[in-house]
């Protein structure tokens, strides 16, 4: 029998003043987690969880929303303390473990980050990512051969299997070893012959080992297949810039069907070559966020930045990886534009540096080479 | 009917309206003459584990895998994730029937696991469609539709404590409200062949068939059906384009939000409820709403199969 009771809920967020219950702020904490509120995660998170009437089956959930949300604030201890604590009520919790191994991971802890991989991989061999992320521990430590061995145990025991080998070409790529690299697409394409991504890696493996015929062959294949992302179009008109072929170049760069820095640069670049430059260009890079790199090498490009402003961005990252990574494109980047500024002795200097420092399988290493080879001529 | 393995019974006194009657400050009494006292029975209570986007899962160990499935009040079934099924030894079928899901994809492979374990429940030889690997959510292993694995029983969704509890059925009717002493809604509800639950709820004043899915997370409602229902469209004021949403991978749909005022069952009315208006371009005029977790989580549910009803509160009363 019912009641004619009318009930009355009200689903909006609470404001925290209101908040009544654990359970109430809970479901604020869930709605802000699903909203990307870092800030109301954290608030309404800390507040559940400080209300001894939280229910314990709800404890887990309000610690990993608000480690995750100390994560995105770079609050790295504390995002780990909450892991902790949610691993101590539920220590099968492998979700936690991934998190709290990714976290280590940005700290550099790489030993604790595998550890905790490891521990994900024991209770979920058959999930494809503790694989890859303790895998990626090791290139970030350039320890190539300890990272195709996670990708070697990941496709023998998870689900990933074309996925894997391309994992394992990109590793041999980047240790320099072209042949076992254009093996492992080749056994990608023998299970599909269709398939996008391994024409994409395997033209890229030929394109730094040298072989351009073979490489633009497997480009095509892969446009043809519909690979049109900015990444694919960016390696395949660097491709053609690298060998010289700057009008061909810009008409990969304009096939982008989305606005990326990096293809804008790229299209400056190719353009400049052949001595012009759209006045579309200027107008495009205002649309781009100068606050985050590559923005203040657009703004270079575009005239209405500097090589200082460059510089200063890079030297302000402190993270020793990333530092690196922004020192080797600033290198090229700027090199270029020094060359195509009419000060050819500083321009090579840079391109010097980028074609040692960047890392090997670059874009920006291999442009370097090329174009100091062009300077040789 | 499955088997369960180990039944667990926890029999516990319930009061049903003579002891709300005791209640200090009892909301207006039933007209109808006391009752007599009647007792559910409980037969499991399960751990109902929360993710950080608030959806629901039952951990379980199937074949000795162990991980967590989606409980889908809307789902198909049982329903495995690929990855899964590959470190299976079961042998592979054809479903009796095929399913085939919004966007296009065709489910009708399925395979007879051994055992799967949830908690003290034991299931033997449970068959499970199989779904593409990223057809599931990455970390989970696979849905479950609490219907289809415990037919036999009530299900209580208390999300407050985090519990599945499964009752017997028939044991008082119109009296399974044991939580609260305040008033609750009883809604009469379909169950299709699948377990799906549909009830009539009131979206701004207008009836409207609504789908309880707590695989759902959040909750939408078809442009044709509204616009059949509530006279809303694209033209109508407060309504805002919303981006696109993707069906499975494969539907495209066009998104809009709209400020619904009300959401009400018999009574129990929920303010500003948070419906999404889908667009798929189809004639879905008939389409129920669909009301997913992040609405459901707002209410204290028991489903009684047997009187094809469901009983609702605030998730918080008690």
């Amino acid at each position: 029998m019912k009641w004619a009771a009318i009930l009355a809920l009200a689903t909006a967020a609470l404001p925290a003043a209101a908040s009544a219950s654990a359970y109430s702020d809970f479901e604020r904490g869930i709605s802000a987690f699903n909203d990307h509120d870092g800030a109301g995660v954290i608030s309404a998170m800390s507040a559940a969880l400080s209300n001894p009437e939280l229910p314990a089956t709800l404890k887990p959930a309000a610690l990993v929303d608000r480690a995750y949300a100390y994560t995105r604030q770079q609050k790295y201890d504390l995002a780990v303390a909450d892991y902790t604590a949610c691993l101590t009520l539920e220590p099968g919790n492998y979700l936690a473990h991934m998190e709290r191994g990714a976290v280590f991971a940005l700290r550099k802890d790489f030993e604790l980050a595998r550890t905790d991989f490891a521990e994900a991989m024991r209770i979920r061999p058959d999930l494809p990512t503790p694989y890859v992320d303790h895998a990626r521990t090791f290139l970030a430590q350039r320890k190539f051969d300890d990272a195709l061995k996670d990708y070697a145990d990941g496709l023998a025991a998870s689900w990933w299997t074309l996925e894997f080998y391309l994992l394992r070409s990109e590793a041999y790529r980047r240790s320099g070893r072209y042949p076992e690299a254009i093996k492992e697409d080749d056994t990608a394409l023998s299970r599909y012959a269709d398939y996008a991504d391994a024409f994409a890696m395997r033209g890229r493996a030929k394109d730094d080992s040298g072989d351009m015929k073979g490489a633009f062959a497997d480009y095509d294949k892969a446009a043809a297949l519909g690979e049109e992302g900015p990444l694919f179009l960016l390696i395949e008109g660097a491709a053609q810039w690298k060998i010289g072929n700057f009008q061909e170049a810009e008409r990969v760069f304009k096939r982008a069907k989305e606005k990326d820095a990096y293809l804008l640069i790229w299209t400056y670049l190719a353009q400049a070559k052949q001595r012009w430059v759209s006045n579309k260009l200027a107008a495009q890079a205002s649309a781009i966020d100068a606050a985050n790199w590559p923005g203040p090498v657009v703004k270079l490009v575009a005239g209405t930045g500097s090589v200082d402003e460059v510089r200063d961005f890079v030297a302000k990252e402190h993270d020793t990886e990333l530092h690196n990574t922004l020192t080797c494109e600033a290198d090229f980047y700027t090199g270029e534009w020094q060359l195509l500024h009419d000060d050819p002795v500083g321009g090579k200097q840079l391109l010097s540096e980028a074609s040692t420092t960047c890392e090997l399988g670059s874009t920006e290493r291999g442009a370097a080479v090329a174009e100091l080879g062009r300077l040789q001529r | 009917m499955r088997k369960l393995g180990a039944l667990v019974v926890l029999a516990f006194a319930v009061f049903c309206g003579g002891a709300l009657a005791e209640d200090p400050t009892p909301a207006p009494a039933p007209q109808s003459p006391p009752e007599k006292i009647c007792q559910l029975s409980q037969a499991g209570s399960l751990d109902l584990k929360t993710s950080g986007t608030g959806m629901v899962f039952l951990d379980a160990d199937l074949d000795g895998h162990k991980g967590r499935f989606l409980v889908d009040t809307g789902g198909l079934g049982l329903v495995l994730s690929s990855s899964v099924a590959q470190h299976l030894q079961g042998d592979l079928h054809r479903t009796a029937f095929g399913v085939r899901m919004v966007g296009g994809v065709d489910l009708d492979v399925e395979i007879a696991a051994k055992r799967l374990q949830i908690a003290n429940f034991a299931i033997t030889a449970p068959r499970f469609i199989i779904v593409r690997y990223d057809t599931v959510p990455l970390e989970e292993m696979g849905i479950i539709q609490p219907h289809a694995l415990w037919p036999s029983y009530d299900i209580e969704l208390d999300f407050v404590k985090g519990k599945l509890n499964l009752f017997l059925p028939d044991q008082c009717p119109g009296h399974v409200v044991y939580w609260t002493h305040d008033a609750y809604a009883s809604v009469p509800m379909q169950a299709d062949l699948f377990g799906h639950l549909t009830v009539q709820a009131q979206l701004d004043g207008n009836t409207i068939d609504t789908l309880l899915d707590t695989g759902a997370q959040t909750s939408t409602a078809s442009l044709r059906s509204v616009s059949h229902n509530l006279d809303i469209d694209e033209r109508t004021q407060g309504m805002k384009a919303a981006g696109s949403i993707n069906f499975n991978g494969n539907v495209e749909a066009k998104r809009y939000r709209y400020p619904f005022k009300t959401l009400s069952f018999e009574g129990l009315t929920i303010y500003n409820p948070n419906i999404e208006i889908a667009d798929t371009g189809n004639d879905s005029r008939h389409d129920p709403l669909v009301l997913g977790i992040g609405v459901l989580r707002q209410l204290h549910l028991f489903i009684a199969y047997d009187e094809d009803r469901v009983y609702l509160t605030p998730a918080e009363a008690h």
